[in-house]
């Protein structure tokens, strides 16, 4: 009359396991990469009829199915939003940006000089509001998820983090960098704290001292190298040398600079995640930066196969349309986009199928290796002490409001 | 039928072994769910109210609807094949919300689609009505806007620079004059002024604000002075008419979207495109007829040919060339429907004279400079 024989990975309590010593539970990933990939291909491929309406649908399928094959301690989370939720807080999202963008619009009409001034404060503006919406929306997103019937809760205040966010970031660019392990610390330490599990609240603790290493050998290694490469710049004789400088230094600084993203990003993850704690459980992550590095270079390998592809069908696409409409084009005062204006209407449909069709490998390709592989990782190698302690949590707290999302959606400030 | 199974009331996290009981038929009985051990009953749900609210391969999570907190009963292993045939609801909720799903999906494309096809059909009359309520003091700072894109756009191909810009030399006299009789007794927004630039460019447009730009290749295309005449009033009729601004509106709206779509959500890529969407945009059929009844109706009243226009605007046609290049005829399409009703102006009275006096047409004529200087290749050719 039992169910599968408790083993390791399904720590669940009950009145027999009284005795038992409190055992390390695994978290589990149970998903196929392969059923995840349909569902997205089919998912983009619903965009076509539904005009992109299709997003609101395949984002929520696409949670629910991250969530439903994540198990801590045997049990499934488990995904309650709604995609209706989703497009009416898209909606809300845009009845506030709308006239916003219309005063711009109007504004940059009467002033040349608007227009550029106008997209540096639009960007600083935008950069605050995205540590806002991103809160919120991880807010939605954490009130939407249940554990055992039990929901979560993000606390705190959006408006505070954004603008500890955007102070941090000014601190961290005055000091040209050194100061992000704290700035990344404090950020992580602020959500953690205000993550709520029912009535019961998690406690973390990051620090910086725990991605300062990698970071600092990082940071000195590029200071090194734009040092070096100025050095040679000024040091050079002709316009070639110095041009060759400045390529050499790139090429070494591109790949260093993103491998060490990878470490620092995959580090802080496993490191802060692991000073998780909810009462007497604990969490602990084994994140292996070089399987994260494996699955960058998949990634790239891949993504400039796509771009291969794409540009070989751009240049028939180019060849075709050129032919066609060499008759009509001739030298434009607007060049290739004023000439693009001329085109018969079936090398603009093609035009955008690529571009689309480009914007959508680029998606499924990102999210089935990067996305999938990076939740894949954690899950896989995060483990929780103490689970039968979290039976006593009671519930508490109800869903988020939705607008938080759309804000989010609207910046495009969207994680899983 | 009873099954084992485990449960969570949604009250705490405690996760009960438990067994689940039906009472009834599959399709409308009732479900008690018992603590194993201690057969305390936890829950009854209606067989009807049952969904799926997770499914895999070893795993089955059973809700009810009946049931506003989230408890879940949970099948794994073997005993999700022995559950799923006795809980039908499963399946059929899930069709239900499936379609339900379709339905919303359709509903709000069907809704896209029908606002995308009203904004295609609608925004050029809506354009027009806001144009309307534009006051003039705008539609003149917006003209200055575009006038120095304009400038920058076509100084570098095509050449821009004003021929003669002392409004007492005789040329301009002259137009000025012309333009003050053609404008007699009507309401405009803005006084069209018009200036001569030289510039290899055989066209002409109108600004919004009433600035008014013909270029010297346009006048070595002219053999008469009526339709360098036809050309002055059909493009004041595009400025008493406000298309200019129409037009501007217009693209913006589709220019927005279109940025919005690729990324600059903000709007202000349209700004920075006016001088384009002067140069480029074709005149909607409507501010064509308007032009030309208003340049038709201008060339009876002062009495010169009011087919002039015609005349010029099919010379230019005629040469392959130029109208590969943006000329006149490429703004101002000469579609058959042009042609007809600027030929039937024809018919409705004789030119009683000419718009400008030879003495006039000449210096006109000169105030760019030597003809040679800036001739459109075809009358090289010639």
């Amino acid at each position: 009359m039992t169910h599968d024989a408790p083993t390791l990975t399904d720590a669940t309590e009950g009145a027999r396991d009284h005795n038992r010593p409190p055992a390390a539970a695994k978290l589990r990933f149970d998903a196929n990469r392969n059923g995840f990939f349909r569902l997205l291909f089919v998912g983009l491929v619903a965009y076509v009829p539904t005009l992109g309406l299709n997003r609101f649908w395949l984002l929520t399928a696409k949670r629910r199915f991250y969530w439903e094959h994540t198990l801590i301690a045997g049990d499934p989370l488990e995904y309650t939003g709604t995609p209706k939720q989703l497009l009416i807080g898209f909606l809300m999202a845009v009845l506030i940006f709308a006239p916003l963008y219309l005063l711009l619009l109007i504004a940059s009409l009467n002033s040349a000089d608007f227009i550029i001034a106008g997209y540096g404060v639009i960007a600083v503006l935008f950069y605050f509001l995205m540590g806002y919406a991103g809160y919120r929306a991880q807010r939605f997103r954490l009130s939407r998820t249940l554990w055992r019937g039990i929901r979560f809760q993000l606390g705190g205040n959006p408006w505070a983090y954004a603008w500890r966010r955007f102070l941090w970031t000014l601190a961290t660019l005055a000091t040209a960098g050194l100061a992000y392990p704290f700035q990344t610390a404090s950020l992580w330490r602020y959500r953690l704290n205000n993550i709520w599990l029912g009535d019961r609240k998690f406690e973390a603790n990051p620090r910086w001292t725990q991605i300062a290493g990698p970071f600092y050998v990082g940071w000195a290694l590029m200071a090194g190298l734009v040092g070096y490469a100025v050095f040679r710049v000024e040091t050079a004789q002709t316009r070639a040398a110095e041009s060759g400088a400045i390529l050499l230094a790139s090429l070494v600084a591109l790949p260093l600079l993103y491998y060490f993203y990878i470490h620092v990003t995959g580090r802080s993850l496993g490191r802060f995640l692991s000073t998780l704690r909810l009462g007497a459980a604990q969490l602990g992550v084994n994140l292996k930066v070089r399987s994260l590095l494996v699955q960058h270079l998949a990634f790239w390998f891949l993504f400039l196969l796509a771009v291969c592809l794409f540009g070989i069908l751009g240049f028939a696409l180019y060849g075709w349309a050129s032919s066609s409409a060499s008759s009509q084009l001739g030298p434009h005062p607007m060049g290739e986009l004023g000439a693009l204006r001329q085109l018969g209407w079936g090398a603009l449909v093609g035009i955008a199928g690529l571009y689309f069709g480009f914007i959508a490998a680029w998606t499924l390709i990102a999210n089935t290796v990067l996305h999938f592989g990076l939740w894949r990782l954690v899950a896989e190698n995060a483990f929780v002490t103490g689970v039968e302690t979290l039976s006593t949590i009671r519930a508490a707290g109800s869903e988020s409001p939705i607008a938080g999302e759309g804000l989010a959606d609207a910046l495009n400030v969207g994680a899983y | 039928m009873r099954l084992d199974g485990t449960f969570v009331d949604g009250l705490t996290a405690k996760k009960r072994t438990v067994t689940a009981e039906l009472a009834g038929d599959p399709d409308n009985g009732v479900w008690t769910i018992a603590d194993a051990l201690t057969r305390a009953v936890l829950a009854q749900w209606p067989a009807t109210s049952l969904f799926a609210a997770a499914a895999g391969h070893n795993r089955l999570v059973i809700a009810s609807h009946a049931r506003a907190d989230p408890q879940r009963l949970t099948f794994s292993g073997p005993m999700v094949a022995k559950a799923r045939p006795l809980m039908p609801q499963i399946d059929i909720n899930r069709r239900r919300r499936r379609s339900k799903t379709l339905g919303v999906l359709t509903a709000s494309t069907l809704t896209l689609c029908f606002t995308l096809f009203a904004y295609v059909t609608w925004f050029p009359i809506a354009a027009r009505l806001i144009s309307e309520r534009v006051p003039p003091a705008w539609e003149s700072q917006l003209g200055a806007a575009t006038d120095r894109q304009v400038r920058d756009l076509l100084a570098g191909e095509y050449g821009f620079s004003v021929c003669n810009a002392d409004p007492s030399a005789p040329a301009n006299l002259a137009i000025a004059r012309f333009v003050g009789e053609v404008t007699m007794g009507v309401k405009t927004p803005s006084q069209p002024r018009v200036t001569l630039v030289r510039s290899t460019l055989p066209n002409a447009f109108a600004l919004p604000g009433g600035q008014i730009y013909v270029f010297s290749s346009l006048i070595n295309e002219a053999k008469t002075s009526d339709e360098f005449a036809g050309v002055v009033a059909h493009e004041v009729g595009h400025v008493v008419h406000r298309h200019s601004l129409q037009q501007i509106i217009a693209s913006s709206g589709t220019g927005i979207i279109v940025g919005f779509m690729l990324g600059d959500m903000t709007g202000m890529s349209v700004a920075a495109g006016l001088g384009a969407t002067v140069l480029d945009s074709r005149n909607s059929r409507t501010a064509e007829h308007e032009a030309d009844a208003f340049a038709g109706a201008a060339a009876r009243r002062i009495g010169f040919d009011p087919t002039a226009l015609a005349a010029i605007l099919d010379r230019i046609a005629k040469d392959d060339e130029l109208s590969a290049t943006l000329s006149l005829i490429s703004s101002h399409p000469l579609t058959s429907e042009r042609r007809a009703e600027l030929a039937a102006f024809k018919s409705q009275g004789k030119a009683t004279m000419q718009a400008f006096t030879p003495g006039e047409w000449q210096a006109i004529q000169r105030l760019c400079g030597p003809a040679d200087a800036h001739k459109s290749s075809n009358e090289a050719n010639e």
